[in-house]
């Protein structure tokens, strides 16, 4: 193999700009580091690497921040005045070994050490701020390492960002092309981005740069679309959900606390397990910008104010505001799909038609009947379950303040595909992973599979 | 190089299919030790399979997968038995005790009729890219479901099903399955109709009302030319056309070629096509079957992959001491009748966007500044100590974030001043550090800094300072 390089890209910048947020962010690793409102949360160069297939690809290096660049240069000056002709780097190197890098500029020092053992260097900038002599100062002593530096313009969604600005004074040094990308909503191709940026760059690290701007866009297509998949059987678990009650009214309204209950608790597993998959922890969502609390939806699914909120078209038993309103909906909704399936399927003569429905027209007989979710909750489940998809594919491994999404995604559950998948769902019982007799079959998967195309 | 074609068995597919299902339903489980072993594998695949063994081990799917298995059998028995109880008991339907004379017509259709619309309707199928596969096969894990009870079985059921369906076997697993049924049924039924033969003496006729003879004697000469090469004995037209009426069909030889041909039509046309079928849907599903292994590059097992090989490596280098953040302020040495000026106002850093000097801000205040450089940096600093100024405000912008080059230049500020404030302007702003301001300027504990928000409490300080 050629390729058995490791690239080592130091992350630098002036402090309190997120540079420890960013790395987060590409990493897809909210414990990495120290993120905090507060300047010098990193005090320590602290490593991340990349990997293309088993082979460390990459080590990102998260840095200090710089805090006194007007006085390093100064100090910088001085010490050139006694050693003259110097080059950038071997003034840095005579810097490292003056007594006030382990003093008075210690933290700058491990930068500029760090920065000249690296193959490049991301500048990152916090373009909310103005353009400042100490960061013209900082960028003079950074150049002086003579290592490629690639700017990475932080908090560009912000509605204050001076990005002309930045970019005009990042030109006036020579760095003619920066990235945008915003560590708290990246761009949902932002490390694909990053990688090309870089090689732009590091030439001869091309092929490398190339195989991970690859791999992340492949990582990027398989996590969405395990995402819908999961979503999907969802949908069919909540949609085969059939639970028969006797229509007395105290049966009844157990038996409808039963059903929400899991289907609430089915809606919860695929939250965590989307959150999961986008590897964030259990203790992070509290400050997320996901629509969610303490890692559950605001809005009770079964309440009508949620139906409202997602703007889905519900009939006048929900509408009509309580609770009690959306089961009778839901009761009959399940009667009249039932007998319907019933007769369609006895009469395509299936022989497993007689073991699932004999049994459930012997219970209808018998004064039984079968609660079924109704059309407009799993319109809801999958309006949420999408936007927090969304929000996921969206959002930075850093963020500290939650951000609201103003629009629900619009998302039609009259595709003729979906509702063909949930039509059949409806008639399987068997399919409900909540429900006792669940039963998987290849039938339920190409369900699922069908879904998750139409989904996407 | 590429680790060489990692061979996975179907069994150690299905138990990282069911971990897999299980983690991404219910979250991870607890993996530590699991992850500990498998670190020691060369290859990633090897680490997945060894982390789910482990986690098998330590959970109870093992119980889970014993149980399917052996419902599994036991559900395969029951369908044999069924089947070849149903094949003897067709076959003995169909031919009846001896007593009567056999039609031959409608013994060949009752004993093939339904195989063969059933293989017809496989046929079409087959052309449709959603086909099951065969129903009749699903009784089988129908079946096994019905016999295993107990936790985790749904799990595992699923994870089966969902270990055939990546490789897209699934259909081919049916089919193989329902031909396997149908071959069972009718050797079953050609074995009695052999015994039956064997052991009771039969009469064969075919019976008309409306056909010409002809057509029987071209019909069953067209369907014995396939079994003629295999070696079944053949009727001849002449045989054929007795046998259309009983008093005639008594013939020893007769009866032996009658019997030939039936048996040779329904291995020709029952249990061959079956076999062959059968032959072709197991081929497919082993080849396959041998591509199943657990899908690395997915989001899950990248997941997996990464969590035994932290992203994060550990600092290599030894933390910083603490007095690299301390910064060293003295109180102002100046005794108070020393300090030349009543009161001076310099910004930091200010946004080059705001006014300068900042409005509400009195006409008796003398400004100077802003520090906006290197350059105007030396020369205010050497400015306030000329001016040693009695009562002191810098102006800082909250929204740039506070750092040991600006905490620095405040101190040397500071210290040439009787007082001081610091006036943090648009403490207000969307992404104001405010709050990281006031805790560094807190810890400059020796200046005892005043911190204002406006410049009417500015302009207020000045007055309750003025003597």
């Amino acid at each position: 193999m050629t390729e058995q390089t490791t690239l080592q890209v130091a992350v630098v910048g002036h402090t309190n700009v997120g540079k420890t947020s960013l790395l987060r962010t590409l990493i897809r690793d909210v414990n990495f580091g120290d993120v905090d409102d507060m300047p010098g949360s990193t005090r320590q160069v602290q490593g991340a690497r990349i990997m293309l297939g088993t082979h460390t690809a990459l080590i990102f290096f998260d840095t200090p921040g710089i805090e006194d660049s007007i006085g390093l240069l100064d100090y910088l000056e001085q010490l050139s005045d006694h050693a003259q002709r110097l080059d950038g780097p071997d003034r840095i190197r005579l810097f490292l070994d003056s007594p006030e890098a382990s003093a008075l500029y210690e933290q700058e020092a491990r930068v500029l050490k760090k920065l000249l053992s690296c193959d490049a260097g991301l500048y990152v900038v916090d373009v909310r701020e103005p353009v400042l002599a100490k960061h013209r100062d900082e960028l003079a002593i950074l150049s002086s390492c003579a290592r490629p530096l690639l700017p990475v313009l932080n908090f560009v969604a912000s509605d204050t960002a001076r990005t002309q600005e930045w970019r005009d004074a990042l030109a006036r040094v020579g760095l003619h092309s920066a990235l945008s990308f915003d560590s708290m909503s990246p761009p949902i191709d932002g490390e694909e981005k990053l990688y090309q940026a870089l090689s732009l760059f590091l030439s001869s690290s091309q092929q490398l740069l190339l195989s991970l701007q690859e791999q992340a866009s492949m990582q990027r297509a398989a996590r969405h679309a395990a995402s819908i998949n999961l979503i999907a059987s969802m949908l069919i678990d909540v949609a085969s959900l059939r639970i028969r009650t006797s229509i007395e009214a105290d049966t009844l309204a157990n038996k409808i606390t039963l059903q929400q209950s899991r289907i609430r608790e089915r809606e919860q597993t695929c939250v965590n397990a989307l959150l999961n998959l986008f590897q964030f922890r259990p203790d992070d969502y509290l400050s997320s910008p996901l629509p969610l609390t303490e890692g559950r939806w605001a809005l009770d699914l079964f309440s009508p104010q949620a139906l409202q909120h997602f703007g889905v078209h519900v009939s006048m038993g929900v509408a009509a505001g309580a609770a009690a309103g959306a089961t009778v909906d839901v009761l009959s909704a399940g009667l009249s799909l039932g007998t319907g399936m019933a007769i369609g399927a006895i009469a395509g003569g299936a022989w497993k038609a007689i073991d699932r429905w004999g049994d459930r027209i012997l219970g209808q007989l018998r004064g039984f009947r079968e609660l079924t979710v109704d059309q407009s909750i799993l319109q809801l489940l999958a309006l949420r379950q999408m936007q927090l998809l969304n929000g996921l594919e969206l959002r930075g491994h850093a963020t500290l303040n939650p951000l609201r999404l103003e629009h629900a995604p619009q998302l039609s559950l009259e595709n003729p595909t979906l509702i063909k998948a949930i039509t059949l769902a409806r008639a399987h019982p068997d399919w409900s992973s909540i429900s006792d007799d669940f039963n998987d079959s290849p039938a339920r998967q190409r369900a699922i599979e069908t879904l998750a195309q139409g989904l996407s | 190089m590429m680790e060489k074609h990692d061979s996975v068995t179907f069994n150690q597919a299905w138990l990282c299919e069911v971990i897999h299902l299980r983690e991404s339903q219910w979250g991870p489980q607890d993996d530590s030790k699991a992850r500990l072993l498998a670190k020691n594998e060369r290859s990633p695949l090897a680490k997945i399979i060894r982390r789910a063994k482990e986690l098998n081990q330590s959970s109870d799917l093992t119980n889970a997968l014993k149980t399917l298995s052996s419902a599994s059998w036991l559900a395969f028995l029951v369908i044999f038995s069924v089947t070849i109880i149903a094949g003897i008991s067709s076959a003995f339907a169909a031919l009846g005790n001896g007593t009567q004379s056999v039609n031959i017509v409608w013994a060949l259709l009752s004993l093939l009729g339904l195989n063969f619309i059933s293989l017809i309707i496989w046929c079409v199928t087959l052309l449709s890219p959603t086909a099951s596969g065969g129903r009749l096969a699903q009784l089988w894990p129908w079946l096994t479901r019905k016999i295993a009870r107990g936790p985790d079985i749904g799990l595992a059921v699923q994870a089966w099903w969902s270990v055939w369906h990546q490789a897209h076997a699934t259909r081919w697993l049916l089919s193989a399955g329902t031909h396997l049924i149908w071959m069972i049924f009718l050797l079953a039924a050609t074995a009695a109709t052999l015994f039956a033969l064997s052991t009771r003496q039969y009469d064969f006729v075919w019976e008309t009302t409306v056909l010409s003879s002809e057509v029987f004697v071209k019909g069953v000469g067209q369907l014995a030319v396939i079994p003629q090469w295999l070696g079944f004995p053949v009727p001849d037209p002449e045989l054929i056309r007795t046998s259309g009426s009983v008093s005639q069909n008594s013939v020893e030889t007769s009866r032996k070629l009658w019997s030939g041909w039936l048996l040779g039509c329904l291995i020709v046309y029952g249990v061959l096509p079956r076999f062959f079928m059968w032959l072709m849907s197991t081929c497919i599903v082993l080849k396959r079957r041998a591509h199943i292994k657990p899908d690395l590059t997915s989001p899950y097992y990248v997941a997996v992959l990464n969590r035994m090989h932290p992203t994060t490596l550990d600092s290599t280098d030894a933390p910083p001491p603490a007095s690299v953040f301390k910064i060293e302020a003295k109180k102002s040495q100046y005794s108070s009748d020393t300090f030349h000026t009543e009161y001076l106002l310099i910004a930091i850093e200010p946004d080059p966007q705001d006014s300068w000097p900042p409005e509400g801000i009195g006409s008796i205040v003398t400004c100077i500044g802003p520090i906006d450089s290197r350059e105007s940096r030396h020369q205010v600093l050497g400015a306030v100590a000329q001016a040693r100024p009695k009562n002191l405000v810098l102006v800082c912008d909250a929204r740039h974030s506070p750092d040991r080059g600006t905490l620095r230049l405040i101190t040397d500020l500071s210290e040439c001043a009787n007082k001081t404030l610091i006036w943090l302007r648009h403490n207000q702003a969307s992404h104001s550090h405010a709050e990281a301001w006031r805790s560094q300027l807190r810890d400059l504990t020796a200046l005892e800094l005043k911190i204002s928000d406006d410049a009417a409490s500015v302009m207020q300080w000045f007055e309750r300072h003025h003597d």
